[in-house]
């Protein structure tokens, strides 16, 4: 991938795995799909269990880092029979590449999906070439 | 083995996306393993017709609680049904091309047995956040009970 481009993006883009953050702090990639439209990119974040004021959005020296935190813990009283869930957070880095106008990044949350617009720098858009 | 690029139109990379000279490459491994090991490796887009929402069971004195990670769904496409001791999730989800015009329905249905007897008409259900929190209130006679014994 040129755009979304790290040295062995298989195993850090995979969902599931789980990769340390600061204070070992232990982070699952969430499931996302990435879209591409003529004018932007639309990654969509299936984050669960996650209210907007637990989401951070941030870019880092080109890398597009979203942090999603659940606050949901079990209530005094419940035993667990059956768990599937990991009660870690949620963590997904992105390489942006220069393909990505950050300033108008844009990111929406809905019922536990996070929606994230990133609009193309001009540089990438298709640009027809008139023949002189 | 042949490096060819082959799009598996399951996969989560955006097509024409790929172009380095290792896209094939990593596209063959990525598949070899999946093959070698299926979900392990990858998790399975939501709704992307291998999809089974995770399902998180707890109980406490008086309920069982049943916690469903269902991210996108609208609250009226989901179903919740309860029969002979078995809880039946099912639901469609309607997703949406990058075009904005394309639609696909994909389909999940996961059943669970519920442990014991519950009081049917008093189950209740809320979505929020993405996830479909079911409460099911233990049938009276499923409660833990101290039953008193006389010695004689």
């Amino acid at each position: 991938m040129t755009l979304f481009n790290q040295l062995i993006p298989f195993r850090t883009l995979v969902p599931g795995r789980v990769e340390s953050g600061e204070d070992q702090e232990a982070f699952l990639v969430p499931a996302h799909d990435l879209k591409e439209a003529s004018d932007a990119f639309g990654l969509e974040v299936f984050v669960p269990g996650v209210t907007k004021d637990a989401v951070e959005l941030n870019v880092d020296k080109g890398e597009l880092v979203i942090t999603a935190r659940r606050r949901w813990k079990a209530p005094e009283g419940w035993t667990e029979l059956f768990r599937e869930t990991a009660d870690a957070n949620y963590r997904l880095r992105l390489d942006l590449n220069d393909a990505v106008d950050v300033d108008k990044i844009g990111a929406e949350l809905e019922q536990g999906v996070l929606r994230v617009t990133l609009p193309k720098a001009d540089a990438v858009k298709p640009r027809k070439i008139d023949i002189g | 083995m042949r490096i060819v690029r082959y799009h598996n139109p399951r996969s989560l990379v955006q097509r024409g996306v790929f172009s380095t000279p290792w896209a094939g490459f990593e596209d063959q491994i990525n598949r070899a393993m999946d093959a070698a090991f299926p979900g392990f490796f990858t998790e399975p887009a939501p709704f992307s017709g291998d999809y089974q929402p995770r399902v998180d069971l707890f109980e406490d004195k008086d309920n069982y609680h049943f916690r469903v990670e269902l991210p996108g769904m609208k609250r009226e496409d989901i179903h919740v049904e309860l029969g002979d001791g078995v809880l039946t999730l099912s639901g469609t989800r309607t997703g949406y091309g990058s075009d904005g015009k394309l639609e696909q329905k994909s389909e999940f249905t996961r059943s669970i047995s519920v442990p014991n007897r519950v009081q049917e008409d008093k189950i209740a259900a809320r979505y929020e956040d993405g996830v479909l929190a079911v409460a099911l209130p233990k049938a009276e006679e499923a409660k833990p009970r101290k039953i008193a014994v006389q010695v004689k």
